[in-house]
């Protein structure tokens, strides 16, 4: 998502990080919030505005509002008019602080919703932080379906009809654990790191033709059902074409881009009497090895050519 | 061949379980790649399970896309059931 409302980020978080709002709250649908950093205005309150992050939520804590106190006055005055006058998404309060003479109806001069809090500075710094960078993540929708095999998070996909949520569902009743089925909402978390979870409504529940929808966590238990995980491997079912080049050897790893992220990628053909689900067990643990540091292609080969040196000695 | 067209959902209680069924008996007898986009979610056009995710309910505006030899008749006929309000009376 490219921004969320200051809203938002109250109603979400309002309980757990023990928000209160003393200022603005006529302005907090229409602040915006676009990135994830945080800033505690010291150096602004100094008198350096060459270079100020308006764009990030400013946290006064109580280094902040000792300085101001010092400062006292006019000059408090006028730095925290400076502040508020850079159009901020919103200021936070922390340990409850009561907030100098003058904050409160500056805020509201320029618009700015205030909240206060009891957590310690450093606290509501980092939980603020880690909720933002999760909710302003770029995310995308994919179709398939999403297996936990073996702790490895294994996204299924192939066109419509060709067995997905069959393979699924088998891997299911093989005491492996649905993420998701149909819908897949990823979103990238750091750099090089995708999670994928389920669209709400219909999280756990799947469609399997012939039977009907069912719900595979009051079927099978709420210990075969996950809400999110990592994203491992990419699974491509497709029809077996004659005379396509499957994967034979394994020793170079296929990869699909999804979100910027390059994850490994297996391209399955798909035919009567292939039992799927094994080959996806199979197949997962296989890339648990891979991300250990073992490739049994390359290994196989490396041992074969030890082997035929001492041969030809 | 591409083709897409966008329509109302009229029908009383939009895109519920029965609905989505009409809709997808409908749609997996064309060949071609169907997707209804409503707002930022795109749900394939011939699983049922998408379609539910997309919570179209009456009133709103959604969008069928088809990719494929048979895309311009899939998505006229499609559209027309939406318009029908899938076969309900209200």
């Amino acid at each position: 998502m490219d921004f969320i409302t200051v809203k938002e980020f109250f109603e979400d978080n309002n309980e757990k990080f023990r928000l209160s709002i003393i200022a603005g709250e006529e302005y907090l649908d229409k602040k915006k919030i676009v990135v994830s950093d945080i800033n505690r205005p010291g150096l602004a309150l100094a008198g350096f505005f060459g270079y100020f992050p308006y764009e990030r939520i400013q946290v006064f804590g109580k280094t902040e509002f000792t300085y101001i106190k010092k400062l006292g006055g006019v000059k408090a005055d006028r730095v925290m008019g400076e502040i508020f006058k850079q159009n901020v998404p919103c200021v936070i309060i922390s340990r409850n602080l009561k907030a100098p003479s003058g904050f409160l109806s500056l805020a509201k001069k320029y618009k700015t919703p205030v909240f206060e809090t009891s957590l310690f500075t450093t606290k509501i710094i980092s939980a603020t932080m880690i909720y933002l960078e999760k909710k302003l993540a770029p995310k995308i929708t994919m179709h398939g379906t999403f297996v936990d095999v073996y702790g490895v998070g294994v996204l299924i996909s192939g066109k419509s009809g060709i067995g997905k949520s069959e393979v699924t569902l088998e891997l299911v009743k093989r005491g492996h654990r649905l993420v998701a089925d149909d819908l897949i909402e990823v979103t990238r978390l750091g750099e090089g790191e995708l999670e994928a979870k389920g669209m709400s409504v219909v999280q756990h529940h799947m469609e399997i033709r012939g039977v009907g929808i069912i719900d595979v966590r009051t079927l099978f238990g709420v210990g075969a059902v996950r809400d999110s995980q990592k994203v491992d491997l990419v699974l491509h079912l497709e029809e077996w074409e004659k005379g396509k080049d499957y994967e034979r050897l394994g020793i170079e790893e296929k990869t699909q881009e999804i979100l910027g992220v390059q994850i490994p990628k297996i391209v399955l053909p798909v035919k009567p009497g292939r039992t799927l689900s094994i080959i996806v067990e199979v197949a997962a643990m296989n890339q648990r090895l891979k991300q250990k540091g073992h490739n049994p292609a390359k290994e196989l080969n490396d041992k074969m050519m030890v082997y035929m040196g001492k041969e030809n000695k | 061949m591409e083709y897409s067209k966008k329509v109302k959902v009229v029908n009383k209680l939009g895109f519920h379980l029965r609905a989505v069924a009409v809709f997808v008996k409908e749609s997996e007898k064309y060949k071609s790649l169907i997707k209804v986009r409503n707002g930022e979610v795109e749900a394939d056009g011939k699983s049922i399970m998408g379609l539910m995710t997309l919570i179209a309910a009456q009133g709103m505006e959604i969008e069928i896309k088809a990719e494929g030899q048979d895309a311009k008749e899939a998505v006229g006929k499609l559209v027309k059931i939406v318009e029908n309000k899938f076969g309900e009376k209200e």
